[in-house]
């Protein structure tokens, strides 16, 4: 009996420690478990790590995530397969209560068919492991399974595997098998980290790290006679991510951008050699050209709208106007055409803007540009919030703005009702570009750095005046002015002005139809429009008190008088006023004869830096900008005021400026007070500088000033 | 011909424009009645039937029919029933795509509930909807009660319930009278049909901390008796005898098996001094080391697991938690047993026989002449306390074939005393300085324990400065020192160097002073439209401790005066002393029964603008 155990033993240990198949495609359960739970790489089952790590909540001993890609070559079918393994030391409570519920889905990711084997396990301080059995897993809504993990104990080591195998024959030419985008670093620090991409020659390989990213290993591996190509990560000793502000992990750290393409060209029974398979770290000019040469072609089907166009200018008498004011009009009336003139109704119905008509704009755009006979450029970005230009390496990754050579450069970019003329959004400045250029039927593509806007251009000018009433339980009245320029406008206008009206003077404008204007609509719809109307005008007055609770973060109960008017013009003279009237209680107090005014306040919350904060990553924000308040406060009859130099500052170094002044001129109390970051990205070195204007403009907010009795 | 066309012609479209302008009418009216709502409900219709089914037995049957109207544009709402293992719903008509999926709620992990629903568009205002569905109850004892308010206004609601002749059910009616309710009975056929007729009715509040649905709203409680069922009477819950020997019956099939449990309950009690010191070993092993995971799934929401499998698997829920601590405490030689209850947020005791009445489970142990009540569930309470969601309740302890009724006792305020002491002076820069020391016992003890044990390690430090700075980024808070974080201490501490930014403002040669960092219930008002209670988690008893060195080459020039309110539901004491070295600020807050009754709120929003000039109030130092 002893014997037979023995045996049993001896031949579930040789096929746990045999040799595993060379495909993911031919794994059994039994292999995905010799793979990842039986496994001697270090990767897969190392247990030490560094002592300091002790600090943090949990550690991930393992991160291993694998892709492979092939193509059966039987029966022509993509086998698609991935494997994920994560080894998570639970170091406090926190990590046993977050770690202590397990979700899954069964279903195949990919494909019509398939296999996915998940194997959860705790592992005892002690190396012993036991298995939790997925029997007692419940059902969520969507058919998701959620486990509790039984057992789990300060110390444990969390152990598991997700296998997915997916083969399809729904994988056609151009399908993406395996796109992953994510952070390296996490709230827990990592051990052992690795990412493989394993494929054979039937596939496009798009990789990289990033800019600050790990080495990509390229190697060639023989699997069943058969070459396959490998791109792999492997590092260890990862730190944790530390929340700071300002930080984006796609421009500061390491992550893992990948893309897997089934490629047509590798289909045809002759095989392409080896050298042919792309295996690709950034995008190539060629790409470019491929894709944004056609936005050199007339679209015949745009003649219509700029007959109609010239006809507008005709009958505007405006055929005569310059080469600059042209466009601008064309921008507008295409828009309108395609946006704007429905806006109303397509916000009444839910139906908002698309994607399209952004597109169909453009499309419209360009062909305009051709029939003015003006210049222009196409500019192939990326939008910085999903990593640095230089790491684009899909071309589905960029986008385009629309470089107009005048006397002054003009940038289109898809518009919304609401953008302005001549703008370039702030995702993509600073871009290091690529320029698709025409001469003729010749197409070039070359490089250029668009500009980063100056902080003066982005400016947030603040004007009020605030009158104390000492005989109305110390009421403040405050009358505010708001001036918003460059990208500081961005959002708002939709949010904060009554759009109806500025729909309906373009459509009187253009002569279009006035959907949904009360003067114009049919009676029996009247109810629901004047209904519509009020909800509208009361989401902007409810909007409107939110923008003033925020900008003053103060509790501001009513608002008595709100406005918010865009004004257009030329690049440099748009603007977005905001006006709004308000009283406030609290922040006068009586203290014998004298009163305390909290002056500080009104100027609104500021960024609050940390006090012991040890910068790690680069600051990384939108735009340079500047932000300047003028507040007039009259100072009551027969008081002086005390307390000036509090509010005095100048501090400028490379990276802003915070200057503040307080004089009294003719018994009003003038307070200015200004704050510029001067550019939209500093090395994390220079956070010490900015902390030193950043932390007296904090300050500046909790100072008061005395009205002494004369 | 054509004269007779055409008055029907007119009739209609009169009838139709009339209609219309009625539901716009209607709607307006809605609207002002229910300004914060998007959607009411002009008439609703609950029809409660009992028949006989050959396969299920006794079945209840539910039938809902909604009329609802928009009182905005583009309103989205959802249309929904739930049902469980132990009903179905076998019509829905909500006239949208329905979908069908278990039910998330907060705080369980699994529950059997299960959720149809259908996201329903009304584009127009005044827009009507009618739906209905059926709800079947296979066992009747889950047929708890029905409420007159439901998740959307009402104006019309009509509840109809018929009993026949052949079930004995009494109709328990809670708050009833609070609104625009009547009711009627009358004779049926072999039966008696009960009409709970409602105009008027709000939606369920959204107001945070008010006290459980069956306290505030209208509804109707079910006592089913007994029923007949193929020709034989039967009973269900005639008294509180039937219902605690259904929950026996489901205990005696627990199957547990305490052998697995032998060794760490010896290894727990090896070394205590007393049975008490033996109690609390047990105890607090389960409250630190089984977790609590909250399962309602059909008869598992009133059966508990068995000790072995919670034991090894390290959770369970109440009921599971309660049975371990039984067995273990069994097997260390006490008479320990299953206790059934209800929270705070029920409004019932076991007066009333029904599955409605109980929503936990403790474990009693005998001790003495009395019991005392263990609640693991509750993570670092001490053993001479209760947590303020069962105390003051009904319990039901298990006694063999019998049973008894007890209430836990009621604590007073003090047990959760929180006190802050500083002791600072004026420093470099006009910075105050000094060093802060907040003690603490009970709940407030408990939920602090609770609040530093599940935050991230890394994090601790921070969050413990942050409690201590009250969140003020100009506080500083370094060298801090815990003392008390365990189980068998009565207090707990928390203690570190405390340094204040902008706190002193100086003005010509005077030096404005502001001592209290914390300003508890600064800014504290309620809503003026508050129509509930509001209840807090635990009772308070807080009090400061400010002592400042009054700083040299100046002297004390103007001290605020004090402060105080009392009411049944709450006092605030708060004044400064001198004693020519010291100024010595001492402020308490006490809110005794952890609620503040709506009654008082006017007089808790005004004491609290009070307040707060209070806070604003500097002492003042001219220099000398």
């Amino acid at each position: 009996m002893r014997f037979i155990g023995l045996l049993i033993f001896t031949l579930c240990s040789i096929q746990l420690v045999g040799q595993l198949p060379d495909f993911y495609s031919d794994y059994t359960e039994r292999d995905v478990k010799k793979k990842t739970w039986f496994s001697e790489e270090a990767v897969h089952n190392e247990i030490e790590y560094p002592d300091e790590w002790n600090k943090y909540s949990a550690i991930f001993l393992t991160y291993h995530v694998s892709h492979e890609a092939i193509e059966d070559n039987k029966i022509y079918t993509a086998i698609v397969s991935s494997l994920t393994h994560i080894r998570v030391k639970l170091l406090d409570d926190a990590a046993v209560s977050k770690f202590s519920e397990f979700y899954y889905k069964m279903e195949p990711g990919i494909g019509n068919f398939g296999d996915k084997y998940i194997g959860i396990r705790v592992v005892k301080p002690n190396g012993s492991a036991t298995k939790v059995s997925k029997s007692e897993a419940v059902e969520e809504e969507d058919g998701k399974m959620k486990l509790a993990i039984p057992d789990l104990e300060i110390g444990d080591i969390l152990d598991y595997y997700i296998f997915d195998k997916s083969p399809s024959s729904g994988i056609t030419n151009g399908t993406y098998v395996a796109a992953d985008r994510f952070p390296v670093q996490d709230e827990y620090p990592i051990k052992n980290f690795e990412y493989i991409v394993t494929c054979d020659n039937n596939w496009e390989v798009q990789f990289t790290t990033g800019k600050n990213g790990y080495k990509i290993n390229e190697s060639i591996v023989k699997e069943r006679g058969k070459k396959m190509l490998r791109f792999s990560v492997k590092e260890s000793d990862i730190p944790a991510i530390e929340s700071q502000i300002w930080q984006n992990p796609y421009l500061s750290a390491p992550y893992i951008k990948n893309y897997l393409k089934y490629s047509y060209k590798n289909m045809s029974y002759e095989k392409p050699s080896d050298t042919n398979i792309l295996r690709k770290t950034s995008l190539e000019e060629e790409e470019i050209e491929d894709t944004y040469t056609r936005f050199y072609f007339p679209d015949a089907a745009a003649r219509n709208e700029y007959n109609a166009f010239k006809k507008f200018l005709s009958k505007n008498n405006k055929e005569n106007i310059s080469k600059e004011r042209k466009l601008e009009e064309y921008f507008k009336f295409i828009r309108h055409k395609f946006m704007n003139m429905h806006y109303v109704h397509d916000q009444f119905h839910n139906e908002g803007f698309r994607e399209e008509k952004m597109e169909l704009i453009m499309g419209h755009i360009r062909y305009g540009l051709q029939a003015m006979d003006i210049p222009y450029e196409i500019l192939v970005v990326a939008n910085k919030d999903i990593g640095h230009y230089e790491d684009m390496i899909n071309v589905g990754e960029t986008d385009y703005v629309i470089k107009i050579n005048m006397k002054n450069d003009v940038y289109l970019y898809k518009p919304d009702p609401f953008t302005l003329f001549n703008h370039l959004p702030y995702r993509v400045e600073g871009a290091n570009a690529f320029v698709v250029d025409a001469e003729g039927n010749d197409i070039n593509v070359s490089r250029f750095q668009i500009p980063i806007s100056k902080p003066e251009n982005n400016k947030m000018n603040h004007v009020s005046t605030i009158d104390l009433d000492l005989d109305n339980h110390e009421k403040i009245s405050v009358n505010t002015n708001i001036k918003l320029t460059g990208h500081q406008i961005e959002n708002y206008p939709e949010r904060l002005c009554n759009w109806q009206k500025m729909i309906w003077d373009e459509n009187k404008k253009y002569g279009t139809k006035l959907w949904g204007h009360p003067d114009e609509y049919k009676r029996g719809d009247q109810i629901k429009f004047q209904q519509y109307q009020k909800d509208v005008k009361k989401d902007i007055k409810e909007r409107l008190k939110k923008y003033a609770n925020n900008h003053y973060d103060l509790e501001i109960k009513e608002l008595k008088k709100a406005s918010a008017k865009l004004k257009s013009g030329s690049k440099e003279s748009q603007v977005l006023e905001i006006q709004f009237d308000f009283d406030l209680e609290n922040m006068v107090k009586k203290v014998g004869p004298n009163y305390i005014v909290k002056i500080g306040q009104m100027v609104g919350g500021q960024v609050t830096p940390d006090h012991d904060e040890k910068r790690i990553y680069p600051i990384c924000m939108d735009y340079p900008r500047m932000y300047n308040y003028q507040i007039e406060f009259k100072i009551p009859d027969g008081y002086e005021v005390d307390g000036l130099e509090e509010l005095n500052n100048d501090i400028d170094n490379e990276t802003g400026h915070f200057k503040s002044s307080a004089k009294v001129e003719e018994n009003i109390l003038k307070i200015s007070f200004e704050k510029m970051y001067k550019h939209n990205y500093e090395p994390t070195e220079n956070w010490e500088k900015m902390k030193a204007f950043l932390t007296p403009a904090t300050k500046f907010n909790s100072k008061e000033i005395m009205l002494r009795k004369k | 011909m054509m004269n007779k066309v055409f008055p029907i012609f007119l009739l209609f479209f009169f009838s139709h424009s009339s209609l219309a302008q009625d539901r716009f009418s209607i709607a307006k009216e809605a609207s002002n009645l229910f300004p914060d709502d998007e959607v009411a409900i002009l008439e609703s219709s609950i029809n409660i039937e009992f028949k006989e089914d050959r396969s299920k037995g006794k079945i209840a049957v539910v039938r809902y029919d909604d009329e609802y109207i928009a009182l905005q544009n583009k309103v989205k709402f959802y249309y929904t029933k739930f049902y469980d293992g132990e009903s179905e719903i076998t019509a829905f008509q909500s006239g949208a795509p329905a979908d069908d999926d278990y039910y998330n709620s907060d705080g369980i992990f699994h529950s059997d509930v299960r959720v149809i629903y259908s996201a329903i568009n009304l584009r127009d205002f005044a827009q009507i909807h009618e739906t209905y569905s059926i709800k079947e109850y296979h066992d009747l004892r889950y047929l708890t009660s029905i409420y007159l308010t439901q998740p959307y206004p009402c104006l019309k609601r009509k509840i109809r319930i018929v009993i026949p002749e052949d079930m004995k059910v009494n109709l328990l009616q809670f708050n009833l009278e609070e609104f625009d309710i009547s009711s009627k009975t009358e004779d049926g056929k072999k039966s008696v049909i009960y009409t709970y007729s409602g105009t008027n009715l709000e939606s369920f509040t959204n107001e945070k901390d008010a006290p459980g649905n069956s306290y505030i709203y209208p509804h109707i409680l079910f006592n089913i008796e007994s029923y007949s069922e193929s020709g034989k009477q039967k009973t269900l819950f005639s008294s509180t005898d039937d219902l605690y020997g259904w929950y026996s019956s489901l205990v005696d099939k627990i199957g547990n098996n305490k052998e697995p449990l032998r060794k760490q309950v010896e290894k727990l009690t090896a070394e205590a001094q007393s049975d008490k010191e033996k109690v609390e070993s047990i105890f607090y092993w389960v409250q630190n080391n089984i977790r609590y995971i909250a399962f309602e799934d059909g008869i598992a929401g009133f059966k508990p697991e068995n000790c072995q499998n919670v034991y090894k698997k390290k959770y369970g829920d109440c009921k599971g938690m309660a049975n371990l601590m039984k067995q273990m405490l069994i097997i260390a030689g006490f008479d320990a047993r299953l206790t059934w209850m209800g929270t705070k947020s029920l409004a019932y005791d076991y007066t009333t026989p029904s599955l409605a009445v109980d929503n936990h489970m403790i474990c009693a142990l005998k001790w003495e002449d009395d019991f005392i009540y263990l609640d693991a569930t509750e993570e670092f309470i001490n053993i001479d306390s209760y947590a303020e969601r069962i105390q003051g309740q009904a319990v039901l302890i298990e006694d063999g074939t019998k049973y008894i009724l007890k209430t836990i006792p009621i604590s007073s305020h003090e047990k959760n005393k929180r006190t802050y002491e500083l002791n600072l002076e004026v420093g470099a820069e006009n910075k105050l300085e000094g060093n802060v020391e907040v003690k603490f016992s009970g709940e407030a003890k408990t939920s602090l324990m609770q609040y530093v044990k599940y935050t991230e390690s890394n994090k601790k430090e921070e969050a413990i400065a942050d409690f201590l700075s009250y969140g003020d980024n100009n506080i500083k808070i370094t060298d801090i020192e815990e003392a008390g974080f365990d189980h068998k201490s009565t207090q707990g501490s928390l203690k570190g160097s405390i340094e204040m930014d902008e706190y002193v403002s100086e003005f010509g040669k005077e030096l404005y002073v502001y001592l209290d960092p914390y300003k508890l219930y600064e800014q504290s008002e309620f809503r003026k439209e508050r129509k509930f209670d509001y209840w807090m988690s635990y009772k308070k008893f807080e009090t400061i401790t400010v002592k400042l060195k009054i700083p040299s080459g100046f002297t004390l020039s103007s001290i605020p005066e004090p402060i105080s309110f009392q009411n049944e539901d709450f006092k605030f004491n708060g004044k400064y002393k001198e004693d020519g070295q010291t100024i010595e600020y001492n402020f308490s807050v006490e809110i005794p029964d952890a609620k503040i009754s709506v009654d008082n709120i006017n007089s808790w929003n005004d004491f609290n603008s009070k307040l707060d000039e209070f806070y604003e109030q500097p002492l003042i130092f001219k220099q000398q």
